[in-house]
């Protein structure tokens, strides 16, 4: 078959090719798509944690937050009477107004598989709330700045302080792991 | 829940959105990031620059959610808007200053990805076979069919229409570029005998 039996192609494709792309899709055809997507799911794969950095940006454009920096982590060891090793862990985050210190620690003896969350935030009156997963807890800090979550589960948190004048941006803390 | 195809699924995420439902943005950005990430990449971007693209057309789209007049279209826009912006960082890395006039890829066809030899390792013979094949193709081709290999067969027209391509690309007709791949793969002893 030569090509001046069909009009010219500004492509320079066969007659046969062309033929053949204008058939519908078959299943041999969709056998080499989920090939190609296996392909490229193993070459060049989606970067781990990406979706979660988008998220975040997300919130950060919907809430118009600051993102406050994680100025100081500190853990001590406090051994129980049981000889179990309970890690304490502190934290403060500062942003360019407030700052936010929070003290994790083991939780109530009913609920042993969560943290209790201490707070201290300086430099404005706020409310707090505790993300965690698709968890979201609220607390309001007393007239020196404290406040107390508990029953917290473990998993990466961050806190959202929304100042209550509602005139300032809110802040956003960097994720912490409970 | 989540029936449909994956332009369904995110219309039905992103409209729930809209209409006060906040969470279900997260929905989205699952659904829809792995496409996306495809997008940047098929467009020439490395790695940290199609990161960056992707998450400025996620939050374009939270800044803009009011201007996608159809929520059916969301997968669309999003691929067009990732398409375009890779264009744009592409560009800047080149040569010239950015410009907002954003050739159609007929005049403007994107660069093929460049990727660490290495990395082809990971696959089997008859998978580095289709590799070759595909890269073969054309920046243009191996875009197009790098991005419907990851939708559903309804999603073809729309996915080739955000890419810039015309109608009938793909779907429901075969198209030049899987019709050149399907024959040089059926050709190909190291495919056939796989």
């Amino acid at each position: 078959m030569s090509d001046d039996q069909s009009p010219a192609d500004a492509s320079g494709d066969s007659p046969q090719l062309l033929a053949l792309a204008a058939e519908p899709i078959d299943a041999i055809d969709l056998e080499l798509l989920a090939a190609m997507r296996e392909v490229y799911s193993r070459i060049d794969p989606v970067p781990g944690g990406l979706t979660d950095r988008i998220k975040f940006e997300l919130t950060l454009a919907a809430l118009h937050a600051e993102v406050a920096e994680l100025q100081h982590v500190s853990l001590a060891g406090v051994r129980d009477e049981a000889a179990h090793y309970t890690p304490t862990e502190s934290v403060t985050f500062t942003s360019s107004r407030l700052s936010l210190m929070v003290t994790l620690g083991p939780g109530r003896e009913e609920a042993p598989d969560t943290v209790r969350v201490d707070g201290w935030v300086t430099g404005g009156t706020v409310t707090v709330e505790l993300r965690i997963g698709d968890e979201s807890r609220l607390a309001t800090p007393d007239e020196d700045g404290r406040f107390v979550i508990t029953d917290v589960p473990h998993g990466a948190a961050r806190f959202v302080l929304r100042p209550v004048d509602d005139v300032e941006r809110p802040v956003i803390t960097p994720v912490v792991e409970i | 829940m989540s029936t449909g195809t994956l332009a369904d699924r995110a219309a039905a995420a992103f409209a729930a959105y809209r209409s006060g439902d906040e969470q279900r943005m997260g929905e989205l950005v699952d659904l829809l990031t792995p496409i996306l990430w495809h997008t940047a990449r098929s467009q020439g971007l490395d790695a940290s620059s199609a990161e960056d693209v992707v998450q400025t057309a996620w939050i374009r789209l939270v800044e803009r959610a009011g201007s996608v007049q159809d929520a059916q279209a969301v997968l669309g826009w999003l691929v067009t808007t990732v398409r375009r912006e890779a264009w744009r960082v592409g560009r800047k890395d080149g040569r010239a200053a950015p410009t907002d006039d954003v050739p159609e890829p007929e005049h403007e066809a994107p660069r093929q990805a460049e990727l660490d030899p290495a990395v082809l390792a990971v696959l089997r013979d008859d998978q580095r076979t289709l590799w070759r094949h595909v890269q073969a193709l054309g920046a243009r081709c191996a875009a197009l069919l790098r991005l419907v290999a990851f939708v559903d067969r309804p999603d073809y027209a729309a996915v080739s229409d955000a890419l810039g391509m015309p109608i009938g690309s793909i779907g429901p007709t075969r198209g030049r570029c899987l019709a050149k791949l399907r024959t040089a793969l059926l050709a190909d002893p190291a495919w056939s005998t796989r």
